[in-house]
């Protein structure tokens, strides 16, 4: 083939053209640690990105959703620790108050003892965490209970549950609500128990006792399931924590540039650039024009 | 005879000076665009016969030759004219590469992941307040988005076509100067006998403005070699001949309501022959590429705004509305989901109902359960709607100038909507999270953005009338869009999330494919520059050989006429 004068040059600047494009999309590799940046650069890689970026935000909210639940139900369990405590006392001032040796001015003694436990039974049952009624469904602004004056404690919560979206196909119920069945024998259980302390009613109070019994194993049943519920809830989130770690790491093998490949192919490139220089520069003196002198 | 010499060296002088003033203008071009190198074509004078011997008479220039291969430069103007096109599309894509985001920032995606996270957030705690401001923050960034990116991208569009409005002036100039040069060919060239005398350097420049002008579109061309020139588009419009031009123009509105390209004086498109060339690739760009982003944008922001619209207008919150004025207007006169009706999604209106629950002052609904408004697809009217309201006890409803629905709670009243089967509320945009219809036109409703409280996250219980603070149902319901498979538009069903990484991913392969062509059409751009240069390119040594050659017979010749002067000199020494 013919070479003409244009052509040296022309293909000696399109191959420093094309050293330059190598060092610059290595540079660029290099500096972001990215083996792309733009979907221009690699469309199906940025979808593959796009869609781990996904999941790894939904992956975060469901941790986060798990956490939100965790800690209703955390503080819901630890108030019907504490109800069942409250019950656990009463039964036992039932055993007491249930011997025939003992008289109306000990009874009245333990009503005392009694009405500030049904108070903090009731103070626990209207418990506020951040603001929001726990054991009153969705109607979070009002409270659980009231009590009519006359000792009739009332459900005033809604029948909603508080569901949380833990992920896209996992809702649960982060609450216990207080239309539930113990929280209603606890209250009139404890009632009852009242009024036969009131009267003296040793047959009321060995009754009062069963109910309490009763009353008292209903809410164990709640504690447990808040239990339970909470401990499935812990398995969930640490299931979501292992997926978000495992999701980190495929981002990083998906996204992460080979800096040893790059850096080799940008040295190979730097040699075949320095050279087209150094030609460059010798093309010059490589012409019949410099012998005829 | 003496003499005879003088004039054979005298010849070869004069000769050898042509020669070298070829290479010396074949050197002065080494650098210049189009040149084709150049070529003394030396011959014998005649001879003479003089005493039965033929006897050489000296030498002359017969014809100053260009060389060229008239099938590469063809194979040019096709490379040409792709080469353009495709690097025309690959810049106009880089263009809007900021547009679809980039790892540090992925744009659409993250925004509407930040939508759809704030709605979780939201529906895990709906009685906060804050989550309802960081909903309205985060559905702001999602819209500013659409917003930007559909801004952007028209305004990119907007831009390509006013690009070739100055392409074909450009293209049109170079037709001009084709056509002067051809003419001037033909002037210079007039009396040759075949390609004897051509007008070397008249038809490089017009084979080079031939080449820029394929460059702009793609052309089919015939030469001759008396100088004449006929160009064509591929579908066989003329475009030049000799000195006759037809020059290209914009005609009447065609894909995208973008004004066709027609040859000037008539009204045939020429925009399907525009398959190369920068204005081939201006259309491409235009008409495919950036119309398809736009498109699935749009398709995004209605699915987007549609669905939210649905669950949200029939949901509500514990703070009840007193008064609402549809986002849409109506032909009140008109069935819903009349053809005719301007609203955009009213086509999704269906027959069905919703429900209107009025409060009194102390927040009692007056009645528990509310009234149930009915909706007959095709024959109920936004008349009718205010009609049927206005049977309601403590609200009143009115079409106002526009055509918008008003609903207003008498005072001291209250009241909420749920229920809506018949997508009446959503269509006309009643108690929406969305205006518009697409990615351009897409904004928060004017109640949210006054006030965050205005966002609905539960649903009134159309038995009771009752709503809680707590309740999620409606957060929970929009929450569920987020990886549903949607499809309001017509388009095929795909979740938002699958949609905005389609068009990311289309956008990257675009790209690549744009990259790949041009990549592979600057190969065969330098394949083909490199046979023209080896046929035609000058050089520089051959030129310097040349003309040693040249000065060394120039300085023979000149030897030869000392030699017979001294010859002349001994001659007329006998005389004296």
């Amino acid at each position: 083939m013919r070479i003409s004068t244009s052509m040296i040059y022309n293909n000696l600047l399109s191959g420093i053209r094309n050293q330059q494009t190598i060092q610059n999309d290595g540079n660029a590799k290099i500096a972001s640690g990215t083996r792309f940046q733009t979907p221009a650069q690699s469309g199906l890689d940025y979808k593959v990105s796009l869609d781990i970026r996904h999941a790894q935000s939904a992956t975060q909210n469901s941790i986060d959703a798990s956490k939100t639940v965790e800690s209703r139900l955390n503080i819901s369990q630890t108030l019907l620790n504490n109800m069942g405590n409250i019950l656990k006392r009463a039964q036992t001032l039932a055993v007491q108050q249930s011997a025939g040796q003992l008289g109306a001015s000990e009874r009245q003694a333990a009503l005392q003892e009694m009405n500030q436990l049904a108070n903090q039974f009731l103070s626990d049952a209207n418990q506020t965490w951040q603001g929001q009624s726990l054991f009153a469904g969705t109607a979070v602004d009002k409270p659980a209970f009231t009590d009519d004056g006359t000792g009739n404690i009332s459900y005033t919560g809604s029948n909603q549950d508080r569901i949380v979206s833990i992920s896209e196909h996992q809702q649960v119920v982060s609450n216990i609500r207080g239309d539930s069945a113990a929280f209603s024998a606890a209250f009139t259980a404890m009632k009852d128990f009242k009024t036969a302390l009131q009267n003296n009613n040793q047959t009321a109070i060995s009754a009062a006792l069963g109910a309490l019994n009763s009353a008292g194993d209903g809410v164990i049943n709640l504690t447990s399931d808040a239990g339970a519920r909470l401990s499935a809830m812990q398995f969930t989130r640490t299931s979501f924590e292992d997926m978000k770690t495992n999701l980190a790491k495929r981002l990083n093998a998906h996204e992460a540039a080979d800096i040893p490949a790059v850096v080799a192919q940008m040295q190979q490139s730097s040699i075949a650039l320095q050279a087209a220089y150094n030609q460059i520069a010798q093309l010059k003196s490589l012409s019949l024009t410099n012998y005829l002198r | 005879m003496i003499f005879d010499s003088l004039n054979i060296a005298a010849s070869s002088l004069k000769t050898q000076q042509r020669a070298l003033d070829v290479v010396s203008h074949n050197i002065a071009n080494v650098n210049t665009p189009g040149y084709s190198r150049q070529s003394a074509d030396l011959a014998t004078l005649s001879s003479e016969k003089i005493a039965g011997l033929n006897l050489g008479r000296g030498v002359d220039i017969v014809n100053v030759r260009r060389l060229v291969d008239p099938i590469i430069n063809q194979a040019i103007l096709n490379n040409g004219s792709q080469l353009s096109y495709w690097d025309t599309t690959q810049k106009g894509l880089q263009a809007v590469e900021n547009v679809f985001g980039s790892l540090q920032s992925t744009g659409l995606a993250a925004a509407l992941d930040g939508f759809f996270t704030s709605w979780k957030q939201l529906a895990n705690n709906p009685q906060d307040n804050g989550q309802k401001v960081n909903v309205r923050a985060k559905s702001s960034a999602l819209i500013d988005n659409l917003n930007n990116m559909s801004q952007q991208i028209r305004s990119e569009q907007t831009n390509t076509d006013a690009n070739i409005n100055q392409s074909i002036t450009r293209a049109n100039q170079i037709l001009d100067n084709i056509a002067s040069l051809t003419t001037q060919i033909q002037r210079s060239e007039a009396g040759n006998k075949g390609i004897v005398g051509q007008a070397n350097d008249l038809r490089d420049q017009r084979d080079q403005a031939v080449r820029d002008l394929a460059k702009m579109i793609p052309v089919q061309e015939v030469q001759t070699s008396s100088g004449s020139l006929m160009l064509q588009t591929l579908n066989g419009d003329l475009l030049v001949q000799d000195n006759t031009v037809r020059h290209l123009a914009r005609g009447s509105a065609g894909t995208g309501n973008f004004a066709n390209i027609v040859i000037q004086g008539s009204n045939t498109t020429i925009d399907n022959a525009l398959q190369g060339g920068v204005i081939g690739g201006m259309i491409n760009l235009r008409d495919n590429k950036l119309s398809s982003y736009i498109q699935q944008m749009d398709s995004i922001a209605a699915n987007l705004i549609f669905s939210v619209n649905q669950v949200h207008a029939s949901g509500a919150s514990t703070k009840h509305a007193t008064a609402l004025t549809a986002g849409q207007s109506s032909n009140a006169a008109l069935a819903l989901n009349d053809a005719t009706q301007t609203a955009p999604f009213a086509a999704q209106i269906k027959s069905g109902s919703f429900k209107l629950h009025v409060y009194d002052n102390t927040g009692t609904p007056t009645p528990a359960g509310g009234a149930t408004i009915s909706v007959t697809a095709g024959v109920t009217t936004m008349n009718d709607i205010a009609t049927a309201i206005n049977a309601i006890t403590g609200v009143s409803a009115s079409v106002n100038a526009s055509g918008q629905l008003n609903i207003t709670a008498a005072t001291g009243n209250t009241f909420s909507l749920s229920s809506d089967s018949s997508n009446m509320l959503a269509a006309y945009e009643i108690n929406s999270f969305f205006q518009g219809n697409n990615a351009g036109s897409i904004a928060l409703a004017s109640a949210i953005q006054s006030d965050a409280g205005a966002i609905n996250t539960g649903q009134v219980d159309p038995a009771t009338s009752t709503i809680n603070l707590g309740d999620n149902s409606a957060a929970l319901a929009i929450l569920g869009l987020q990886n549903a498979a949607l499809s309001v538009d017509g388009t095929t069903t795909a979740s938002l999330h699958d949609r905005t990484t389609s068009i990311s991913t289309q956008y990257g392969t675009d790209t690549a494919a744009s990259v790949q062509q041009k990549d592979y059409r600057s190969v065969e751009s330098d394949s083909l520059k490199n046979q023209r240069q080896a046929v035609s390119g000058v050089n520089v040594d051959e030129e310097l050989v040349s003309m040693i050659k040249f000065q060394r017979a120039y300085e023979s010749s000149a030897k030869v006429i000392t030699t017979t002067n001294q010859m002349l000199d001994s001659l007329m020494g006998l005389i004296r």
